[in-house]
């Protein structure tokens, strides 16, 4: 006898399950990515196409957070009816739902829902087009006592006078509250922010936090007539274009040994990895990219570092992102085709930060002159242009190298004027006073 | 160079007027809280002022003293009751071997430094590990000082702004003004940034735990400091400080609002001439206060001394 194993799903599996793989601060950037597909939609419907320049001017999103409500309201041209009656509201895409426009960076149909059922348990989705508005109104706790009727009621309103979407949560869920007020939570979104929407935000598209614009992370790379960065596209088999830029953004770290203070920008150095140009993984220093395995580990020393793999196609199922968009399918083929073009880009700078060591002194001078470039200003090239140093004449060098208390050593660094100096330059101060002061010539 | 060696520890009266009022709120948690059961850790110095007050008003007897190792002899020689334990060494090491998940404390980080010591590492350390129910105090220098003219580990200088970002990161709100950035403002500037990493540092810790501020006060004896703190709550434990209705009874227990404590310094038979009209229900006129005085205070000074002058310590020579 056969009998049927039921498999339909379950709405607690949305609202309880599926909310726990995403962070707060990711479940955001999903609303803020259909703020971006909002405006592509309504660029393609004028016909103009998103190139390297402002075509996003104009168009914008504010995100306002407190420990009541969180708000997030875009002027990108709003839903139509007949998207919000069989499209935007599904669990999932659906397979027959129309192209979410050129390279869109929303396609799993679940962000939305995911993010509001996170936040809390009432929700207003209000959006008008030029023609036409509706508000869905979802509670939460009563949409979970129908289990078989999945709709939401949608009805008509009047039209606003910018077309574009507001989405506002309340009765926040345990927890939120606490982050939404705090300044670090304010100050660490807005960084992820101004990082995984750079080059939107560098395109003219404008993101405003609790009413304070955030600023785009200018990604830029050192380039002189030594240093030139790697910069140039290929079409892999599927026909993704990927667009890899690599090379030194920062100054190699002054001393290498890893108990010296940590260093500023840290954060950003490492592999980024971008899909249709939002950034999925940011300073990646693990095996996700090219580190570690038959490659050498992420080392501190690398630091300075910066590599971003941009993959970019009209149809965003081709490419690698998960549906958090904070990971990459690591057995996508189309991104470990691309792990070949990464490593190779990263090896001559690894190579590098070796073959500095045989003239510091001259390495040091040519990396400082190198100037900072934001990537449309670098040109194409593919392999990475890095100064070469054969070993000079060797003058033997002692290496000098001892413990003591941290308290007397920071005593030394406040004496010599900077409490944070690093170990190192404490010693080869000291050591050079003693050196005037006693031995009486100057090296 | 550390306080004790400038001025003795209990001749600061701002300072003084402030742990006293730390421990009539204390005095308050009961007995909702079994104050007198939680464990006291400060840092005593050679004095051990907050030690003596809190052993004779809270009945406390579990209590430690942490002091950095080339001072800890001197301080166990000091050390004024058998309950006291001195634990050598920088907070940021012995605070972790405090256990301070296992019972209730009152934790008063009393510093001489500033952003540029082991402040915010410590809250880190106290806001994670410390049970629900204990209270937790910092005071620290908030001289402006601490981000003018500062270098970051590259020897780069760093405008007032930059520095303060680089000391407190993640930690400086988003569009702050110059101005928060003045030497009359930085105080409450610092004292928000410290609130804001206990909140953020608790939460990431436990997401059932919350820290509820209670302390935000300001003083200068001689340089401006600030004290902020407050009880980090976890179950029924925020219910409770509820019922102690702090707020009601205390109009310093401010919460996230900062509280200046000024009192004017004084000699002994200034106090005992103003003592003699108080109490009184309604602010004291300035007029009144000179005709009694022969002098004027500042109508500032005269408030702050109304309000505190229960609280207000008169010293003296002690021949030995």
């Amino acid at each position: 006898m056969s009998q049927k194993a039921h498999a339909a799903p379950t709405k607690e599996f949305f609202v309880y399950m599926v909310t726990r793989d995403i962070t707060l601060e990711d479940c955001i950037l999903d609303l803020l990515d259909n703020c971006l597909d909002g405006s592509r939609k309504d660029l393609k419907k004028k016909q103009i196409a998103v190139q390297n320049g402002t075509q996003y001017k104009g168009y914008s999103a504010s995100i306002r957070l407190n420990a009541k409500s969180f708000v997030i309201e875009d002027n990108c041209g709003g839903i139509s009816l007949d998207d919000a009656v069989n499209y935007a509201f599904h669990f999932g895409r659906r397979p027959d739902a129309p192209p979410e426009g050129d390279f869109a960076i929303g396609l799993y149909g679940i962000g939305m829902k995911r993010a509001i059922f996170k936040l809390g348990k009432k929700c207003n989705v209000r959006s008008s087009t030029k023609e036409e508005a509706f508000l869905v109104k979802i509670d939460v706790a009563e949409w979970l006592s129908r289990p078989s009727d999945w709709d939401f009621d949608l009805e008509s309103i009047d039209r606003e006078k910018t077309p574009g979407t507001r989405l506002e949560v309340g009765e926040l869920n345990e927890g939120i509250p606490g982050a939404f007020v705090e300044t670090v939570f304010q100050n660490q979104l807005r960084k992820i922010i101004s990082r995984d929407y750079s080059f939107f935000l560098q395109k003219g598209f404008a993101v405003s936090l609790n009413g304070t614009s955030v600023a785009p992370y200018a990604f830029t790379f050192r380039h002189s007539d030594a240093f030139e960065p790697v910069r140039y596209s290929y079409v892999d088999e599927i026909g993704v274009e990927v667009e890899i830029t690599a090379g030194m953004a920062g100054l190699p770290p002054e001393d290498t040994s890893p108990e010296s203070t940590e260093i500023s920008e840290a954060e950003y150095y490492g592999w980024f990895v971008a899909c249709n140009d939002r950034i999925v993984l940011a300073g990646d220093k693990s095996t996700s990219t090219v580190w570690g395995d038959e490659f050498p580990a992420w080392h501190f020393q690398y630091n300075g570092f910066m590599g971003i793999a941009n993959f970019r196609s009209s149809d965003p199922r081709l490419l690698p992102w998960t549906t958090t968009k904070r990971e990459v399918d690591l057995q996508s083929p189309v991104y470990l085709r691309a792990i070949t073009h990464m490593k190779k880009a990263t090896r001559s700078y690894i190579d590098y930060t070796n073959a500095r060591k045989n003239d510091l002194e001259a390495a040091k001078a040519l990396e400082l002159a190198a100037v900072a470039t934001p990537i449309r200003d670098l040109p194409k090239r593919e392999d990475v242009l890095m100064p070469q140093f054969v070993s000079k004449p060797r003058v033997e060098i002692a290496n000098i190298s001892y413990a003591v208390p941290k308290e007397r050593a920071l005593k030394v660094a406040d004496a010599l004027g900077n409490r944070f100096m690093t170990y190192k330059r404490i010693g080869h101060e000291t050591f050079e006073y003693y050196f005037e002061n006693e031995v009486g010539e100057s090296k | 160079m550390a306080s004790h060696d400038t001025i003795h520890f209990v001749l600061r009266p701002n300072k003084n007027v402030e742990r006293k009022l730390i421990a009539d709120v204390l005095t308050s948690l009961s007995p909702h809280f079994a104050i007198h059961k939680y464990r006291y850790i400060g840092m005593g110095s050679f004095w051990f002022a907050d030690f003596l007050l809190f052993h004779k008003l809270l009945l406390i007897e579990d209590m430690i003293s942490i002091e950095r190792t080339d001072y800890a002899d001197r301080a166990e020689f000091n050390r004024p009751l058998r309950c006291i334990r001195v634990e050598a060494g920088d907070t940021s090491k012995v605070l972790p071997d405090l256990d301070l998940s296992a019972r209730e404390s009152i934790i008063w980080l009393d510093y001489d430094s500033d952003l540029r010591g082991p402040v915010l590492q410590d809250c880190r350390i106290v806001c994670g590990e410390a049970k629900g129910g204990s209270v937790f105090l910092v005071t620290l220098g908030a001289h402006v000082n601490q981000i003018r003219n500062q270098k970051d580990q590259a020897d780069r200088q760093l405008e007032p702004l930059a520095a303060l970002k680089f000391l407190a990161p993640d930690l400086v709100p988003a569009g702050i003004e110059p101005s928060a950035l003045s030497l009359s403002r930085f105080p409450k500037t610092l004292a928000d940034i410290l609130i804001g990493h206990m909140h953020h540092c608790t939460r990431k810790a436990n997401p059932d735990k919350r820290f509820i501020p209670l302390f935000k006060f300001l003083y200068r004896d001689n340089a401006p400091m600030v004290t902020v703190g407050g009880m980090i709550v976890e179950g029924d434990a925020e219910k409770l400080l509820g019922q102690c209705r702090l707020r009601e009874k205390f109009e310093y227990v401010t919460g996230e609002r900062e509280f200046e404590i000024s009192v004017p310094p004084l000699t002994v038979k200034e106090k005992i001439a103003l003592d003699q009209l108080l109490p009184h229900a309604q602010d004291l006129r300035l007029d009144d206060a000179t005709q009694k005085l022969g002098f004027e205070l500042t109508e500032q000074q005269l408030r702050a001394y109304q309000k505190f002058y229960r609280q207000y310590p008169l010293f003296g020579e002690m021949q030995l």
